[in-house]
């Protein structure tokens, strides 16, 4: 497993530093025009502005509880979905087969449809979250219960498992460390699938300022906001997936 | 306890042939005996615990445990696997304690039910350790203390030895035949391993690479036993001849991958 040594942290920040100073030195030379590129200290104060006197936490707020609702949506019906698709040979002849296929659709491409659909509003923003991050869970469950080994389920079996016992106490426990991995997988499409749908509709949210951005020709709020879905991505992902995956490592 | 099986056969299709195992198999297993099925790899000696076990249900003939025919897994049919099957989301006495929920619904009089089947296996000191912590003897183990604390009518090993290095494959021999003398459970081992067979078991069946039962033996030697003991040697020499007196009748025309272990 990866391990944050000291080490890697020093490479990181002069890494990342060096980046900024790059930024700031070609912003400095003036040879691209201020709407075009910022330099690092502009964006800063876009952002500082935007959390104390804008309406970025309001957006941050706005876009949080969307792709949380969205999220437990698509991971509830991800994993039902995925127990069924194990369980029944048609039910992955079929529906299983299915998801491949939709997994290859990037989620802009739902976007006309979710907006036919659903208007330009909250709903089709949840219908895009949904549908891209519930294939994940749903194949997730299905691979790792496939691949729990024989002798696992034999044993407990011979120990006295059958049915809903043998879900609970040797096939739940079994896939769990994959599983969240899957999980993991599925916030990353939902947070994607959120922005790209926001992108289109109305209200508040960190799409939507993006958006924004562009139409007011604001390129420091438009990287503003890219930093801050960077970092906000990075920081879910990497802190909480990763510690919840480290309790679960049963080796 | 009572095992009878009669007339067994087993079907089955591999790499589009169509293949069958035991040809009318029939042998009776007593209780409180050490049971060895002897014979080379692909003799079906797997299935035959696997049918035994109830994970194989496609099978032709009767097999029935106390009178019933067996057709699912049951508690009193404990199983030790080859490559342990420990349940490594638990700890060493989570793991030996797992079949009891059903038998001792308190957690408490469960887990001091089950250390003392980690004392039978000496393994007290590691009842909280984390099973991928345990040298792969140690948890083969701990695998035997799960199966026996269930208390089985009957304990089904498929080759656990197998995996194992000398010293501790030995050791775990020791164990068995202690296990066996102290609570004479009724066992059944499957081998490849002649000499494994010649050590622990007080019957010894052989299979050929057929998949024919070709001698059914008892061997009463006292414990522990040599393997240079006369008895044992005269023994060997009759299960050699056994399996080689098939292969002249087939001509050699396969070539068992069989060794003796001599």
């Amino acid at each position: 497993m990866f391990k944050f040594t000291r080490h890697s942290l020093v490479i990181r920040f002069l890494f990342f530093s060096g980046l900024i100073l790059f930024w700031a030195f070609i912003a400095y030379l003036k040879i691209y025009p201020n709407y075009l590129l910022p330099s690092p200290l502009e964006v800063l104060k876009t952002i500082n502005f935007g959390f104390f006197e804008g309406d970025y936490f309001i957006a941050l707020g706005s876009s949080f509880r969307r792709v949380l609702v969205g999220y437990l949506m698509a991971v509830s019906i991800g994993l039902i979905t995925g127990l069924g698709i194990a369980r029944f040979k048609y039910l992955s002849d079929s529906i299983g087969a299915c998801l491949t296929a939709l997994q290859s659709i990037p989620s802009v491409a739902w976007v006309p449809l979710a907006l036919l659909w659903f208007g330009i509003s909250e709903a089709a923003v949840l219908f895009i979250v949904i549908l891209e991050a519930f294939i994940p869970s749903a194949l997730g469950v299905q691979n790792s219960i496939n691949n729990i080994p024989v002798k696992l389920i034999q044993a407990g079996q011979s120990l006295g498992c059958s049915g809903y016992s043998l879900y609970k106490r040797v096939i739940i426990p079994a896939i769990l460390p994959q599983l969240l991995s899957s999980l993991r997988l599925s916030w990353a499409f939902a947070w994607r699938a959120l922005i790209a749908g926001e992108l289109f509709v109305n209200g508040y949210g960190l799409g939507q300022t993006l958006e924004l951005g562009r139409s007011l020709s604001d390129m420091s709020q438009v990287i503003a906001m890219i930093v801050i879905i960077a970092i906000v991505g990075y920081l879910t992902d990497n802190i909480f997936f990763k510690s919840l995956e480290k309790t679960l490592n049963y080796h | 306890m009572t095992l009878s099986i009669q007339d067994l056969n087993l079907k089955f299709s591999s790499k589009g042939k169509s293949q069958q195992l035991f040809n009318g198999l029939s042998l009776e297993i007593n209780k409180s005996d050490f049971v060895c099925i002897l014979g080379p790899s692909g003799c079906g000696k797997s299935s035959f615990l696997n049918i035994i076990a109830g994970f194989e249900n496609n099978y032709e003939g009767k097999v029935l445990f106390n009178g019933e025919v067996i057709n699912k897994p049951d508690i009193s049919r404990a199983v030790v696997f080859q490559d342990y099957a420990l349940f490594p989301w638990l700890n060493v006495i989570e793991n030996v304690s797992f079949g009891l929920k059903k038998k001792i619904p308190n957690k408490g009089d469960r887990l001091l039910h089950a250390v003392r089947y980690l004392e039978l296996v000496d393994l007290v000191n590691f009842a909280k350790s984390k099973v991928s912590e345990l040298s792969g003897g140690m948890q083969q183990r701990v695998a035997i203390a799960r199966a026996l604390a269930v208390r089985p009518e009957i304990l089904l090993l498929d080759e656990p030895l197998g995996a194992l290095d000398e010293i501790s494959r030995k050791n775990l021999q020791d164990e068995l035949i202690k296990i066996w003398k102290e609570i004479r459970q009724t066992i059944l081992f499957i081998t490849h391993s002649v000499d494994e067979a010649l050590l622990l078991a007080n019957r010894i069946i052989v299979l050929n690479s057929n998949s024919e039962k070709v001698l059914d033996i008892e061997f009463n030697a006292s414990y522990p036993r040599s393997l240079s003991s006369s008895e044992c040697t005269q023994q060997r020499s009759a299960i050699k001849e056994a399996l080689s007196f098939t292969q002249n009748k087939k001509q050699k025309i396969e070539t068992s991958a069989f060794d003796p272990g001599i």
